[in-house]
Formats: structure tokens, C-alpha cells, sequence
């Protein structure tokens, strides 16, 4: 077991990294280095945090539009991140996909999407071939709580449900898809009751403290690899940015709302706990945060300086090819 | 031409636009590329490069810096040096710049759904193919008419065209022959009924006319046509081009053969006619007709009955080269016994040769088709063989019917069974 | 060779390829011990149990969007979908996931999926169980659609469907299902993209589509006797789609006629007619024409349901016009 002074200075380390990589990539934008959409996961940091820290390099992640967390969790390295919303060739997905099409299957992050919902489908795809080939991997979906009102929602955990597959659906439910308040969208704003209508089990947890989701994950990862399987986690929590980076704050939701989650800023939460248990304090936070905030200043030169894809390269993997 | 210049889309919902800045003046040099306005649609300010070469004239009543007009708004010209804008006196029609031409789209629609007359720009229509085809074979098309329900002409009427040089005047091929059933014309009326333009023939042309027209006026020419099995000459022929290091023998090649072959047995026909009395030939030579641009040439195979088929073969290759080059001497076109002419590859089965004076015969080979034929009439056998039909036609002065008849049972017959001669 | 039906032809395929490859599995509705709607997997469950032959509910979208996922992570899914209507309501699995898979992870995805089920018009199927959807797939980089009409067809793309890594649409017309035919013994696996020349001939060619490739051969016996040579040309798939063969028969006819039962607007024919028109213009000594069901719904009731699709009569007509023109 990992002590625990270790984990939290590497869940913090996580949550950093997506931070401060995301707050880069907003500047970018705004200097025109992003040629098309930026949605940033400021504010949920946690949640792709406390899961991924389970997760090895066999699990694979099928994410969402709002996916650079999940990939940074899950791996895939800042520099490749960033350059792929330059459209760099160092792109993690060579320039064919910017910020909703993160691929990088070399780590297990099996693609973010463009579309709501079939995110919870692929996952549940994994946990097939999972069971199937008796590998003990897991597929773990992170979805809004906009996509818990589409049919993949339903589709895909009644078939994980019924086969038993080994598979993690993380409801990230930030309360708004794009500016429709989950208030005005569903019956029942929470997500995780609708698990038992596929009699599987439904947690509920705080979305900004990554030991709590941590330690929810956690239990639903250990059930889904002795064959229990899937698990429903919502996790509640909040984007303190725009939609997508460009857009303005329209009023559709309270500026008092904004501020108090701003208040419950993850990173802040956890240090604030590991004071109070007495693991550590700033000192140890602020060497991790500068130590990232270097590595996501090297990351971006790299990105930067990395070439655009050669026009060619635009017509080559459409079918499957011979491997040189 | 003057162009015009338009308040440019920008997009697919811009419809007006405001002009920014002028980037070149009035009467300033515009090079294609180069940036000539500025433009502001929707929120952003968009440089204004030009396709093409010319003199810029803004229309003195055009928008001023600042204005914004519709989409497709006329704002100035550009025009060739000394030439004078439209808005000028004594200025010549506008040439609509691409950018408020109408679309192409709506053009072709409209051409689409034009019922097709039999005549387009005064031509007949003609198929792609049939197009192609006269071009292949220098056939003048445009006097042709087409025998499809579509009226359109046809690859087979051009085909037919150019078996028949009299309907189609410009046609090249076949001046030794008329397909079978067909009355000759003479060329003058041919001229006479050609609808328009009349061209003088070449000096080759010329001279094909007046020997075809002195065979035609002094031979007394009979054709004789046989139907043939041509199987085991076309399985010769599969065989060796299934194997490498074998020289293909073309079908005129091995019908020399078997004609100088023939002409061995028969030596009545291997003769000439002449004013003083019936000259005998001593050897086989045989022409073989080659069509080129220049019309049709008779080069002369030399004794090919007594060279293997791959000599002949090699022989002819480079005799019909040197015909389609023009390197072919006048002696290498003399001296033969009897000429082959093959208008197989056309479709043509049966037709009436003309012979090459002075000889006395001329053999013509058709197309090789495969037919269901009798082999035992009492058990009723039939099979599928490929069949052939030769038209013989022949000097009646010089011989009669029978030793003429019984000169081409023997091609027949080598031609049937190749083993005859191919071993010996 | 040995004599089997097309459905036996396929199925011998997917039994040999199960064998073969621990990584297939079917999914569809009342594939597992009943065998499949249409004897597709007769058999399998018991040799190969129930989770390499996983009986689904109704729920389309779903177990597409489980065979993406599953073949990201390294299985191979063959879905049955009995009808291949039932297909559209997983459209946007397939076209936006499915398809763009390989290329938006530039090769390191791979996405052997097989679609299979069948299509056509016959049998008062009406308007839910009768469509053919192969134009449309065909209009989609990234997938392949394989059309076969004989036994041996069948059996041989459906192995290199198994074998290959794209997403695969396996149409069967339901008419075809229960025909026989000579399939090999040994095992073929017919390359996609080569068209079968079913019948030779040289005044006109015909390029037929599925059960259309059989109404054209009888007709061409008939024509025969009239003297019109038919060439007739079976595709077999339709992404990739071999027109080289297609131009090289025209080569020899100068005319061609497409006929296939599904829809002629944006259909196969159109986009064979102006393959030809690029590279084989100079060949032609006719229009390309097509003959085409009608652009409907399929009706229900027999007399409604045969008159929109091509018959022998129209058929013959459209080929004898066609040499005469």
C-alpha cells in the first residue's frame, strides 16, 4: 500500500498537471495557437484523477469533448496534448483531431469524442473483450451528466449489467451540459439512482475531493476485476470555465454559484485536508506545483515548436494498412 | 476585356460587405496575387487578392471607403493598358467576373434537358466511341448517318465507313476491295453527292485510284468465297503465345504461307496477263495490303513457302513497319504472284478484292468466328469451331473457274489442317 | 466442391473462422441457441458457448456501439442483425465511431467488425425488412461493402471480412438465402474489390447487383437466341468497387447497363456510370444506362411489392433497347 504522504503529493501532482496545462492551452487559444474548439476541465480535475490513479496501462478510457484531464490522467504526455490542439505533428493524434479526438492507444486513453454517449458503449465494448479474452482489464467511460439523458446511457449499462462486464461508468455531473441546467433535463438530477434500475450499484460522491472519488473508484475497480461487474459513479461537481474557451459567461447560471465552487477549487481541498490530517503542507504542494508548472512550460516550447503536418498525410488510414 | 470588380461572399451567409481600404489606386497595375482591397463582413476584415491581370478603375459612383454595399455590387473594372471603362464613352461590353457569373451547375442543367436533335452545330451526333474510332482509322464521320434507334453513329458504322471507301470519301482503308453484295461507285459521283467540302486527293491517293480503277475497267475478275474451319490455325496460335521465345505468326503471315504454297501446286494462277501473251512466274512471292496514313501499301513477302512461319513472320513485322514509316523502297512493293488482304478485324466475312495488276489473284480473309457446325450429319454431332471466310478473286482471262476454284480448295485445305505443311 | 445454400456457405465460413481465431464473437438477437432467425449460426453455441455467441436484447445502437469498443481493445465482433433495417437506429455509432476509428488514430486503432444480415425485396417483408442499404455505406470512408450473390461467394468474402482489420457491411438478400451453388472444398478467401465475370459475352455488358445478378443470367440465356451476347458482371462488393473489370468489358461491348434493385438516385449505378464516363468515355458507343427499383418505401402486397422491383421482362427490354440505341 502506498503511504500516504506518496499519494496525495501524486493525486496533487495529477491535478496540477491538468490545471496548469489547461490554463496554458486557454492563453494558447487566445493568442491563436488552438485553430479550433479548447473545452477545458478546470474545476474537475479530481475526478479523472482519483479514478485514473487505478487504472494501468491495459485499462482503457473512453472519454468525452471535455476529455484533456482524462488524457493527462491516463498518460498521455502534456506536450503531445497540447500540440495536438496546435495541430502539430507531435499530436497524440498527429494533427487528425485537435481537442475533442485525443487518441492514444499506446496508454490505454481509446479516444475522446465528439459525440455525446457513445463513449459508455465503447467502454462497455472493452469490458466484452475483456471478459472474452480473460485479460482482467477494465473500461472505465467518464460522461456528463448530459449524456446520462441519451439512449447510450441506458443501452450501455443494461448491456454491462446483464453480461456482468467488468466496466466503470464515471458520471461527471458538472450540472450543465453546455448551458441546459441538469435541472431542466432530467427527472432526477441524480444520476447514480438510475443504477438500480439496471440492478447494478450506484455511488454518489464529491466530485472535488479526490480522495473521496479515490477511494469510490477504488472499491468499484476491485469489484470489476474479480468479475462483480460495472459500477455507476456520479461524481458532483463543476466547471469554473466557459463551455468552451471563447464563449462568455451568458447568465444562464449564478455568478454566486460560480464563486462558491471556485471556493471548493480541488487542489485548494486537498491541501487543505492533508493539513489538517498532518501529511503535509504548502512547502510540499508548492515544490510539485512549480515543478509542474516547469515541466508544462518545457511541454508547450516542444508543442510549439513541433512541425505541421505534411497536406499528405491527410488521406492515409482511412482502411487498414500493411505495417511497413 | 474589362473585368469587373464585385463586393466579394465571403461566406456562405455574408450578403454585404463593407469596402475598408482601397490597397491600389486608380489606374494603378493589379498582378494576379497581389492584394488590391480590404473587406469587413461579419466581424472580421478579409484582403482581397485578384485572379487576374490589369489596370484598376474604380466606378466614380461606386462605394466610398467605409460604405457597405450588397454582395455582387459592381465597384470598379479592371482592364487592359488603353483600354477605357465601361463607365467611359465609346467602352466596349463587360466580361462578368467569376464571382457573379452565373453558375455552371445551372448551365449544364439546362443542357442536359435539351432533346437531342440528330444534328448538333449542323454535325450528326456521334457516339464517344465511334469517335474515337474514326480518328483511329481516318474516317470522315461527318457525312456518315447512324443506324442505332438513337440515330447517334456507331463504332459499326464508322467501321462500315471505312470498309467502303465510296460512301465515306476521305476513308483510307480497303481501296483493293468492296465488301460483298456492294456495286462499286465510281468516284465522281461519290464527290458529286458529298455534302460539302471537296478535298483533293493526295498523290498516293491518286495513284491507288487510277490502278483500282485499271484493274476494275481490264480484269475480268470473278470472286469465289468459301467458308473455312480455321480452329486448328487458331489453336497454332494460342499455343505459341502461351510459350516465351515463340514469334506469334500473325494470320496474314501463315495465309502467305499457305497461299505461296498453294501457288506451288497450281502454276496456272501464279501468271500474268499481258498485251504480248500469258507471262509464267518462277517464284511465290506474296503481297500482303497494309494499311498506313498514307494509304493503303502492298509490300512483298519473298518466297515465304520455303522459310519457317517465324521468318515469315518476322519478315512481314518489319515489312509493315517500314509501309506505316514510309521507309519502304518501290522494290520492296514489286514482283509479287498474289497479294492477301485481311479485313477480319473489321467484322467483315465475305467481300470482292480487287486484284493488284499485274497479278492474277488476291486472296481476302474475314473475321474468325466461332460457329456451331455439323460434324457427322448421321449421329447428328455438332461442336463449335471457329469458322472463316476466304474470298478468292482471280483474273478469268488468264484462267477459268474451276482451276481457280480447286487453287483455293487447297488453301483451304492447308489452312485447315496446318500439319500438311508445317512438317514438311 | 460440394453443393450447399448460401446461408450454409456463410455460416461454414464463420464456423472455420471461430475455429480459427479465439477473438470472434457474434452478437445479435436469437443467435445463441436458437441459431439465428435464418440459421446463421445453427450450431455454434454449441461448440463455441455463450459468450462467443452473446444473444443481445433489442437494443441496435447499443451492441454496435459494445463492438467498437470491443474491437478497439483487441476482439473481433461479428454483429447479426437478422434484418440490416434494424441497423439504422446504430447509424451514428457506425459512421461517426466505427468508420473514423483507423483514421482519427492515425492506423493505431484497428476496427474488424462484421455487420452482416440481410436485405432485399421479396416475400411480403414490407417496408421494416426490406431495404437495401448498400449505396448509402458505400458513400462512408472507411467501411467495406461486400454484396455476394453465390454460395461461394459467400463463404469466401465473408472469411476475408473475418480475416481483415476495416469495419465490413455483409449484405445477404433475402432471396438468396436458401439458393445452392457449388462452393470449394478447400479454403478460399476472395479478396475484396475484384469483380466476378458471371457471364461472358460481347455485344453488351451488364453489371448486376445481388439477386439481380441471377435474373440477368436467365434473361441473357433468352437473349442469346436472338443473337445478343450478354456479359454480365457481378461486383460482389461495392467499397471498394472494381470498375477496371467493368471498363474492360465495355472495352469489348462499347455499352453497359447496371441493374439493381436498390434505389437509382446516388445509387451504385450512378457512381459506376461516372467512373465509366472518366476513364472509359472513349469506349462508349451508348449512354451508360441503369435500370432500377423504384424510389419507394417497399410496399407489402405482392402484386405492390413486384412491380417496383426490375423484372426478367424489364430486364431483357432494357438490354435489347440498349444494342439497338
Amino acid at each position: 500500500m502506498e503511504a500516504e504522504l506518496d499519494l496525495v503529493l501524486r493525486l496533487y501532482r495529477t491535478m496540477a498537471a491538468i490545471r496548469l496545462t489547461e490554463e496554458r492551452l486557454a492563453q494558447s487559444h487566445q493568442a491563436g495557437l488552438v485553430h479550433g474548439a479548447c473545452h477545458t476541465y478546470v474545476g474537475e480535475e479530481a475526478v479523472a484523477t482519483g479514478v485514473c490513479a487505478h487504472l494501468t496501462m491495459r485499462d482503457s478510457v473512453f472519454s468525452t469533448h471535455r476529455g484533456h484531464g482524462h488524457a493527462l490522467a491516463k498518460g498521455v504526455p502534456m506536450a503531445e496534448v497540447m500540440a495536438e490542439l496546435y495541430g502539430r505533428e507531435l499530436g497524440c493524434s498527429q494533427g487528425r483531431g485537435g481537442s475533442m479526438h485525443l487518441f492514444k492507444p499506446e496508454v490505454g486513453l481509446m479516444g475522446t469524442s465528439g459525440i455525446v454517449g457513445p463513449c459508455i458503449l465503447q467502454a462497455t465494448g472493452a469490458g466484452y473483450s475483456s471478459k472474452l479474452m480473460k485479460t482482467g482489464a477494465v473500461g472505465v467511460a467518464f460522461f456528463g451528466d448530459g449524456a446520462s439523458n441519451n439512449g447510450a446511457f441506458h443501452e450501455g449499462l443494461n448491456l454491462a449489467a446483464i453480461y456482468k462486464l467488468p466496466v466503470l461508468f464515471v458520471c461527471e455531473n458538472n450540472m450543465y451540459a453546455t448551458e441546459v441546467p441538469m435541472s431542466y433535463a432530467a427527472g432526477n438530477t441524480d444520476v447514480y439512482m438510475r443504477a438500480a434500475g439496471y440492478n447494478i450499484p450506484g455511488i454518489k460522491v464529491d466530485g472535488n475531493n479526490v480522495l473521496a472519488v479515490y477511494e469510490a473508484a477504488g472499491t468499484a475497480i476491485k469489484r470489476a476485476r474479480a468479475g462483480e461487474g460495472p459500477t455507476l459513479l456520479e461524481c458532483k461537481t463543476y466547471r469554473t470555465r466557459v463551455h468552451a474557451e471563447g464563449m462568455k459567461e451568458s447568465g444562464y447560471r449564478p455568478m454566486e454559484e460560480i464563486a462558491a465552487w471556485k471556493a471548493r477549487d480541488p487542489l485548494k481541498l486537498l491541501r487543505e485536508q492533508a493539513m489538517r490530517d498532518e501529511i503535509c503542507g504548502d512547502p510540499e504542494f508548492d515544490e510539485v506545483h512549480s515543478s509542474v508548472a516547469g515541466q508544462v512550460a518545457a511541454a508547450h516550447k516542444q508543442a510549439v515548436e513541433s512541425p505541421y503536418p505534411e497536406g499528405r498525410d491527410a488521406l492515409s488510414h482511412v482502411y487498414y494498412e500493411v505495417q511497413a | 476585356m474589362a473585368t469587373e470588380i464585385v463586393m466579394p461572399k465571403l461566406g456562405w451567409t455574408m450578403e454585404e460587405g463593407t469596402l475598408v481600404e482601397w490597397k491600389k489606386q486608380d489606374g494603378d497595375r493589379v498582378s494576379p496575387g497581389e492584394i488590391y482591397m480590404l473587406v469587413e463582413s461579419d466581424k472580421s476584415v478579409n484582403e482581397i487578392e485578384s485572379f487576374e491581370e490589369g489596370i484598376l478603375r474604380k466606378l466614380p459612383n461606386g462605394p466610398n471607403v467605409g460604405e457597405t454595399v450588397k454582395v455582387g455590387t459592381v465597384i470598379g473594372y479592371l482592364l487592359a493598358p488603353g483600354e477605357k471603362a465601361p463607365f467611359e464613352k465609346d467602352a466596349p461590353s463587360v466580361q462578368t467576373s467569376s464571382a457573379v457569373a452565373k453558375p455552371a451547375s445551372a448551365a449544364a442543367h439546362e443542357a442536359g434537358h435539351q432533346l437531342a436533335p440528330v444534328l448538333r452545330n449542323g454535325l450528326p451526333r456521334i457516339s464517344p466511341r465511334a469517335l474515337r474510332v474514326a480518328r483511329e482509322l481516318g474516317v470522315d464521320w461527318k457525312s456518315l448517318t447512324g443506324s442505332g434507334t438513337s440515330a447517334r453513329i456507331l463504332e459499326r458504322d464508322v467501321r462500315n465507313a471505312h470498309a467502303r471507301p465510296a460512301v465515306a470519301p476521305q476513308a483510307l482503308a480497303g481501296p483493293v476491295s468492296q465488301p460483298a453484295g456492294t456495286a462499286p461507285k465510281a468516284p465522281a459521283l461519290t464527290i458529286a453527292a458529298a455534302p460539302a467540302v471537296v478535298t483533293p486527293p493526295s498523290a498516293t491517293r491518286r495513284l491507288i485510284a487510277q490502278r483500282l480503277q485499271t484493274s476494275a475497267q481490264t480484269t475480268a475478275a470473278v470472286t469465289l468465297t468459301t467458308e473455312i474451319d480455321a480452329t486448328e490455325l487458331v489453336k497454332l496460335r494460342e499455343v505459341l503465345k502461351t510459350r516465351t521465345g515463340y514469334v506469334v505468326p500473325a494470320y496474314t503471315d501463315l495465309f502467305a504461307k499457305i497461299c505461296a504454297l498453294s501457288l506451288r501446286l497450281h502454276p496456272a494462277i501464279n501468271a500474268s496477263w499481258t498485251d504480248g501473251g500469258i507471262v509464267a512466274r518462277d517464284g511465290q512471292d506474296i503481297g500482303i495490303a497494309v494499311q498506313t496514313d498514307r494509304g493503303l501499301l502492298v509490300p512483298v513477302l519473298r518466297s515465304p513457302a520455303t522459310k519457317s512461319v517465324a521468318t515469315v513472320a518476322t519478315e512481314s513485322a518489319a515489312l509493315i513497319q517500314q509501309a506505316r514509316e514510309g521507309t519502304l523502297g518501290a522494290g520492296a512493293m514489286q514482283g509479287a504472284s498474289a497479294t492477301i488482304t485481311n479485313l477480319g478485324m473489321f467484322g467483315v466475312d465475305g467481300f470482292t478484292p480487287i486484284v493488284n495488276l499485274p497479278e492474277s489473284a488476291i486472296l481476302g480473309m474475314g473475321r474468325i468466328v466461332p460457329k456451331v457446325v455439323v460434324i457427322d450429319e448421321a449421329t447428328e454431332k455438332t461442336a463449335i469451331r471457329k469458322m472463316m471466310v476466304l474470298s478468292l478473286t482471280f483474273d478469268h482471262r488468264l484462267v477459268d473457274g474451276a482451276p481457280a476454284a480447286q487453287f483455293l480448295a487447297t488453301i483451304r485445305e492447308y489452312a485447315e489442317q496446318p500439319y500438311l505443311w508445317l512438317t514438311g | 466442391m460440394k453443393e450447399l445454400t448460401y446461408t450454409a456457405a456463410a455460416r461454414e465460413a464463420l464456423t472455420e473462422e471461430m475455429a480459427r481465431d479465439a477473438t470472434i464473437f457474434v452478437m445479435g438477437e436469437g443467435i445463441g441457441k436458437r441459431g439465428g432467425n435464418f440459421n446463421t449460426t445453427a450450431g455454434l453455441f454449441d461448440l463455441y458457448g455463450g459468450v462467443r455467441l452473446c444473444d443481445t436484447p433489442i437494443t441496435e445502437r447499443g451492441f454496435i456501439g459494445l463492438a467498437v469498443g470491443a474491437a478497439m481493445t483487441g476482439t473481433r465482433p461479428v454483429i447479426d442483425f437478422m434484418f440490416v433495417d434494424f441497423i439504422l437506429d446504430g447509424m451514428g455509432e457506425i459512421m461517426n465511431q466505427m468508420a473514423k476509428m483507423q483514421y482519427m488514430s492515425s492506423g493505431r486503432l484497428t476496427m474488424p467488425v462484421v455487420l452482416r444480415g440481410c436485405i432485399g425485396i421479396g416475400g411480403a417483408s414490407a417496408t421494416h425488412h426490406s431495404g437495401n442499404y448498400y449505396a448509402m455505406f458505400a458513400n462512408v470512408p472507411g467501411l467495406r461493402v461486400v454484396v455476394p450473390t453465390t454460395p461461394a461467394d459467400a463463404k469466401g468474402l465473408f472469411k476475408t471480412a473475418l480475416r481483415g482489420y476495416d469495419p465490413v457491411l455483409f449484405l445477404e438478400h433475402k432471396s438468396l438465402l436458401n439458393t445452392k451453388g457449388p462452393v470449394p472444398e478447400e479454403d478460399v478467401a476472395i479478396p475484396f474489390g475484384v469483380a466476378r465475370i458471371a457471364r461472358e459475352g460481347h455485344s453488351v455488358t451488364v453489371v448486376a447487383l445481388t439477386v439481380m445478378v441471377n435474373r440477368v443470367l436467365q434473361v441473357a440465356d433468352t437473349l442469346e437466341k436472338e443473337g445478343i451476347s450478354v456479359e454480365v458482371i457481378d461486383p460482389r462488393t461495392v467499397s471498394p468497387l472494381d470498375t477496371d473489370t467493368i471498363c474492360a468489358s465495355i472495352k469489348k461491348t462499347g455499352r453497359a447497363l447496371v441493374v439493381d434493385e436498390a434505389f437509382a438516385p446516388c445509387g451504385i449505378g450512378a457512381e459506376i456510370a461516372a467512373r465509366v464516363m472518366e476513364t472509359a468515355f472513349d469506349e462508349l458507343d451508348a449512354p451508360v444506362r441503369r435500370l432500377n427499383g423504384a424510389f419507394v418505401p417497399t410496399p407489402y402486397s405482392p402484386p405492390l411489392e413486384s412491380v417496383i422491383v426490375p423484372s426478367n421482362d424489364a430486364i431483357a427490354t432494357a438490354i435489347r433497347d440498349l444494342v439497338r440505341e
